[in-house]
């Protein structure tokens, strides 16, 4: 052959090479883009609430029903009628490359949520390559978008992935056309990635914490019942039947029992031997120069005795997430009772439930009639508080 | 095959249906409920013995529970199984220091009832019967006694759960968790000491509401007092005073008075009555007592009985003999118990109050001027 043959041959092979690749580039319909989208990501967002109950599922939760939100800059003034969103397993700046939809994936649901700075009108498109479509009309260059897919199903890791992990691709492109098609004006590529959701769990177990003592310290402003001291309490002078003397003891309860606690005291009065000095069996006042032991849970005024005696139950009950309180006859200010096995609080404030920890301080008086005889008088008293779970 | 061997190998077969079918049977029987329900809702309430609050360490209390089943079923035993911690799938009773369970009783069990409790595994007591039917919603309240709380202050737990099977093994049926807890009891202490309340004035009052009334000596007025009008011979003058007193002295107390007749600037007297006498008007004479008086000694009439009355029991103050009759008076210038807490026996009383009245009587030549008398009386206690 000669070398004008051989010539002629390497022409037509080149002829045929390009018709190749044009027909090739018909055929798979791959847009140059002119320009490149720049200031571009997407953000996976907590989808809507689905199931029963209904629950969202995390933006990154694969199989989970999302949120994607695309957010890009416009390189090219152009009359604009769609924009196609492109999901890939991998990226794909490179036009001739093949695009795997990723396995689990679905935008055939997807509706248009949020927009910023441009409006379509309809969402279209098969499985994977979702288009947001208007009647053309002109984005100007250098324009942030934001679109907001709603009910994007997120890809699934496949068992050759092994990952729980998956990173997906999608290629944004923009359009003259309203329907994805033709070459596209802007494009760019954007990643994300799904992530097995990172469970988290623990148990609350049946609460009661309850204490007594003379005091009860605070941690943080929260009643401590690592501080409670000894429950040895002395009252505050001799007994007389001219004054009225006072002594008080603290306790702390909390619980998440539904039917919340109710304390009970238990014991007997004052005892010295056989000599006692009475209980008073229904609420009432103070009365010098009487033989009375009586206890409550508030804050006592100097009607009952110098200095006043006692404190509101703190925090202060609010119905809600504080709900002890004095149990009736144990609950007016200067007014005193003791009976043994008596409920003297109770978590009912606003109705029985759950608490968070409070303090009482109970307040406890004695007066003695004038032949109260001499000695050491003692009472044990013992509460005990009982949760309803 | 021959005849004989077709019936070995039907035997055979037979058997090991047989043997294939009870295995079955007994599998089933212990998996009855695949799911367990929840006791709701329930509790745990400790009670005392005796002197011991149900919630102090290590001495022997009551557990009462109170629980509402879910499920309606054949229940042969309820668990009451002592845990120190949760979550229950890891319940132990180790660490619940001086717990013991292996002596409790069964004190009632109610509406449901059961034969008797099994203690013999250390904090895992159960109540057992021949299972029967067990209904949903029932409120069932069972009390063990004779159990010994643990020693470690703080919350403890009890898994509740009632089971099919006699023992409390398999699934429970229903089961919950309760909570309780320990802590130290509150002890009171206060003195009582020696005690006399003794106070004089014009006035004492008492204070309180009827029954519960007493004496107040804080509010006694000033000892300074008048007699109701001027001495004359035609009439008599009268004055009272008031004290009151209380002692928890075993011997009670006694009240004196000491001091002068009545004096007058120009040392003129009255001259006291030495024995309890009636007065008589136109007779200089000076006396007083602790008794309700009439109109036979004055008008108006004056004095009154010790108030409270004594009881001989918790009041015992009473006047002394010589100042305890009305209309008879005397003063005794060397001195006299006008009162005493003697009524029944020497001994303690509460406190009351003593109206002690006082009468002037003068002659025609009863010198004027002013006429005055200090008067102390002492209350002793005999402790």
């Amino acid at each position: 052959m000669s070398l004008s043959g051989r010539a002629r041959v390497w022409l037509e092979a080149c002829l045929a090479g390009w018709l190749m690749v044009l027909l090739c580039m018909s055929s798979f319909n791959f847009a140059f883009a002119t320009g490149q989208l720049t200031n571009r990501n997407l953000t996976l967002q907590a989808g809507p609430a689905h199931g029963v109950p209904a629950v969202s599922d995390g933006g990154s939760l694969p199989g989970g029903l999302v949120n994607h939100i695309f957010t890009f800059k416009t390189a090219t003034d152009a009359n604009i009628g769609s924009i196609q969103f492109l999901y890939c397993t991998l990226a794909d700046p490179v036009p001739g490359n093949y695009c795997t939809t990723p396995t689990g994936l679905d935008t055939t649901g997807a509706t248009i949520g949020t927009q910023t700075n441009a409006t379509f009108t309809s969402i279209a498109g098969s499985n994977g390559q979702p288009y947001l479509s208007r009647t053309a009309a002109d984005i100007p260059a250098d324009t942030q978008l934001t679109f907001q897919l709603i009910g994007v199903t997120n890809p699934t890791p496949t068992v050759a992935t092994s990952s729980v992990s998956l990173t997906f691709y999608v290629r944004i492109s923009t359009f003259t056309s309203t329907d994805a098609s033709g070459t596209a004006v802007d494009s760019g590529n954007v990643a994300a990635s799904t992530a097995t959701a990172i469970s988290v769990s623990g148990q609350m177990p049946e609460s009661l914490v309850f204490c007594t003592g003379a005091t009860i310290g605070l941690t943080g402003g929260v009643p401590d019942c690592t501080k409670a001291s000894a429950g040895d309490v002395s009252f505050n002078q001799l007994f007389s039947p001219t004054s009225t003397a006072t002594a008080t003891s603290q306790m702390a309860a909390s619980t998440n029992a539904g039917g919340g606690y109710n304390i009970t005291v238990n014991g007997s009065t004052l005892m010295s031997g056989t000599n006692q000095i009475n209980g008073i069996v229904t609420s009432a006042q103070g009365v010098l120069g009487t033989s009375q032991f009586g206890m409550n849970l508030v804050a006592n005024t100097t009607t009952t005795s110098t200095p006043a005696v006692g404190i509101d139950v703190a925090p202060t009950s609010d119905g809600s997430s504080l709900k002890g309180q004095p149990y009736t006859g144990y609950g007016t200010t200067d007014y005193f009772q003791f009976n043994t096995g008596d409920t003297v609080a109770d978590s009912a404030d606003g109705g029985p439930g759950p608490t968070n920890a409070q303090i009482f301080t109970v307040s406890y008086i004695s007066n003695v009639d004038g032949s109260q005889p001499a000695g050491t008088y003692t009472a044990t008293l013992t509460y005990i508080c009982t949760p309803t779970f | 095959m021959s005849l004989s061997g077709r019936v070995s190998v039907w035997l055979r077969s037979g058997l090991i249906v047989l043997v294939v079918i009870l295995i079955a049977t007994v599998q089933l029987s212990m998996v009855t409920y695949a799911t367990t329900g929840e006791l709701e809702p329930r509790a745990l309430q400790l009670i005392g013995v005796g002197t011991n609050g149900g919630a102090f360490p290590n001495v022997i209390a009551n557990y009462s529970f109170t629980f509402t089943s879910t499920q309606s079923a054949t229940i042969g035993s309820i668990g009451f199984q002592f845990c120190s911690v949760l979550p229950v799938t890891t319940c132990t009773e180790a660490g619940l220091t001086s717990l013991s369970t292996t002596a409790a009783t069964m004190i009632s069990a109610s509406p449901q009832s059961f034969t008797s409790v099994t203690n013999s595994t250390q904090g895992d007591p159960y109540l057992t019967r021949t299972a029967s039917t067990y209904g949903a919603s029932v409120n069932e309240t069972v009390v063990l006694g004779n159990i010994n709380n643990t020693s470690v202050l703080g919350t403890f737990y009890v898994q509740i759960a009632t089971y099919t099977s006699t023992n409390a093994t398999g699934t429970p049926v229903d089961q919950g968790i309760v909570a309780a807890s320990i802590n130290n009891n509150i002890v009171l202490t206060g003195i009582m000491p020696e005690s006399l309340i003794f106070c004089t004035g014009a006035t004492v009052p008492v204070s309180g509401t009827t029954p519960n009334t007493a004496p107040n000596c804080a509010a006694a007025t000033s000892g300074n007092i008048n007699f109701s009008s001027l001495f004359s011979p035609t009439a008599a003058a009268t004055a009272t005073s008031q004290m009151a007193a209380s002692t928890n002295a075993a011997g009670g107390y006694t009240i004196t008075v000491s001091g002068a007749t009545l004096t007058s600037a120009s040392s003129n007297t009255i001259t006291a009555l030495g024995s309890p006498v009636a007065p008589t008007i136109g007779v200089s004479e000076f006396g007083m007592n602790l008794a309700a008086n009439t109109t036979a000694s004055s008008t108006p009439a004056i004095g009154a009985t010790p108030n409270p009355a004594p009881n001989g029991t918790t009041l015992k103050g009473q006047a002394a003999a010589g100042y305890n009759t009305g209309d008879l008076w005397q003063f005794n210038t060397a001195g006299a118990t006008v009162a005493n807490s003697a009524n029944g026996t020497a001994g303690p009383t509460n406190g009351q109050t003593f109206t002690v009245s006082y009468i002037v009587e003068v002659d025609g030549a009863q010198a004027a001027g002013t006429y005055q008398t200090a008067l102390t009386y002492i209350c002793t206690s005999a402790f």
